[in-house]
């Protein structure tokens, strides 16, 4: 979709601010939701992407006015009562709850000693799977011009325009299908190369360039003709 | 000049976050007791979680492979072929850094790194990214103009002559910036070398310290 998540080139969203001696947590809620994250997304209740687009797909200005962990909040609230885990009435009766202690014989998705397990291996999303790639470096492709209402890692400012493939790095699952489908599809992802004057025109160092991660589904063989 | 709010605090020397609001904090608080109620959450995992990106993991991690990557450079050209190998030899963590690309500065190319989509980030070796990592005004305007936001807000010059290249992780590879080695350290160790890698410098925002400082 068309969101402001995907803010790539936008103006007027003003200066970076740099905080200094910066924590990694600002608050003990922040601590909270970050590991919560994680032990209510070992439930295998809904995959990366779908989260992702459950915490894109909302109202510009809520995107805005949340930080990054409260928008982690509102992601894992939306899936978990859109999955029928919970109601949102459970959700609002547990604030009023005194702090639980996790019952006699539970075990949860995520206990204790599974963490170092998760953060030593992680979740590589590369497939075993023989897909035949479509490109090859050196190939001159041109980005779709994908504006689904769906979820897709295609950026707005990398769309229809003309790159050349740098590297492929393998077979991967495809995070806009995974999201959209519920089905993984798995196929090559490619670094591919934009110029500055290309992606931008003028007024841009003719020097520089962009690389982004793109799936075979994400581009055609340029026609010929001439890109910057 | 790096813009900074700098309202320094004589207590601790951070700054001044803003007040939670106080329905978020009920709202994780409503969520992790549903959750630990029903037997679906263990809280002791969610401190364990927690201890390993706020105390364990952090841009000490990827300093120690620059460092090694600067003094040897067998260990470099593996890092640079087969990343994910390289740091397995290191016992660097996976966790958000599963399929890893490492680009090097060098004197032609300054490599900076972004999520526009996210923020998408390589926790295995930088830990949990800083908030204007995660901001929309990084996230909009490094790709844009990259050299403008280096210079005004990051304090960064990059020559005309340098190419600055973009690299937006909106699929599942997450990267790393080798920076470039400062002159004069030539006596230094690998141990003495970490000390001067920065998180922004691995991030391609930022130099690494110079010998001297």
């Amino acid at each position: 979709m068309n969101g402001i998540h995907d803010c790539g080139g936008i103006d007027g969203l003003g200066h970076v601010t740099v905080e200094k001696n910066e924590r990694v947590f600002h608050d003990d809620w922040e601590r909270r939701i970050f590991g919560l994250n994680w032990a209510i997304g070992m439930n295998g209740w809904w995959n990366q992407d779908e989260y992702r687009h459950a915490m894109e797909d909302r109202p510009m200005m809520d995107y805005m006015r949340d930080t990054y962990y409260e928008k982690w909040l509102f992601g894992i609230e939306r899936l978990l009562v859109e999955k029928g885990v919970f109601t949102r009435e459970d959700l609002l009766a547990a604030g009023a709850l005194d702090t639980q202690s996790l019952p006699a014989g539970a075990q949860p998705a995520m206990s204790v000693e599974k963490v170092p397990v998760i953060v030593r291996d992680g979740f590589s999303y590369r497939r075993d799977e023989a897909a035949a790639p479509r490109f090859v470096a050196g190939d001159r492709v041109r980005t779709r011009n994908i504006n689904i209402k769906g979820h897709t890692r295609l950026p707005r400012y990398a769309r229809d325009k003309i790159g050349i493939i740098v590297v492929d790095r393998g077979v991967f699952s495809f995070n806009d299908s995974a999201a959209n489908e519920g089905e993984e599809r798995p196929q090559h992802v490619y670094s591919v190369r934009f110029t500055a004057l290309e992606v931008w025109g003028e007024n841009v160092s003719p020097k520089d360039t962009l690389c982004l991660d793109l799936w075979d589904e994400h581009m055609d063989f340029a026609a010929e003709g001439t890109s910057k | 000049m790096t813009r900074e709010h700098d309202h320094i605090h004589a207590d601790d020397g951070h700054d001044h976050h803003h007040a939670p609001p106080e329905e978020v904090v009920v709202r994780v608080k409503a969520l992790e007791n549903l959750m630990v109620s029903k037997g679906l959450v263990d809280p002791a995992a969610i401190d364990e979680i927690v201890d390993h990106y706020e105390n364990r993991i952090g841009p000490h991690v990827g300093a120690k492979v620059v460092a090694r990557a600067w003094s040897d450079e067998a260990f470099k050209q593996r890092l640079l072929d087969n990343p994910n190998g390289a740091l397995a030899e290191m016992g660097v963590s996976r966790l958000q850094g599963e399929d890893m690309v490492v680009v090097e500065n060098t004197d032609e190319v300054h490599n900076i790194l972004v999520c526009t989509l996210c923020s998408c980030y390589p926790w295995n070796v930088l830990g949990l990214p800083p908030v204007w990592y995660k901001s929309t005004p990084y996230r909009s305007r490094i790709v844009k103009e990259p050299r403008a936001v280096l210079r005004d807000d990051f304090g960064v010059a990059v020559p005309d002559s340098k190419e600055v290249r973009i690299w937006d992780a909106n699929a599942e590879l997450r990267y790393m910036v080798l920076p470039q080695r400062p002159v004069g350290t030539e006596s230094l160790t690998e141990e003495q070398l970490a000390e001067l890698v920065t998180r922004d410098s691995m991030l391609g925002v930022g130099q690494p310290k110079t010998a001297a400082a």
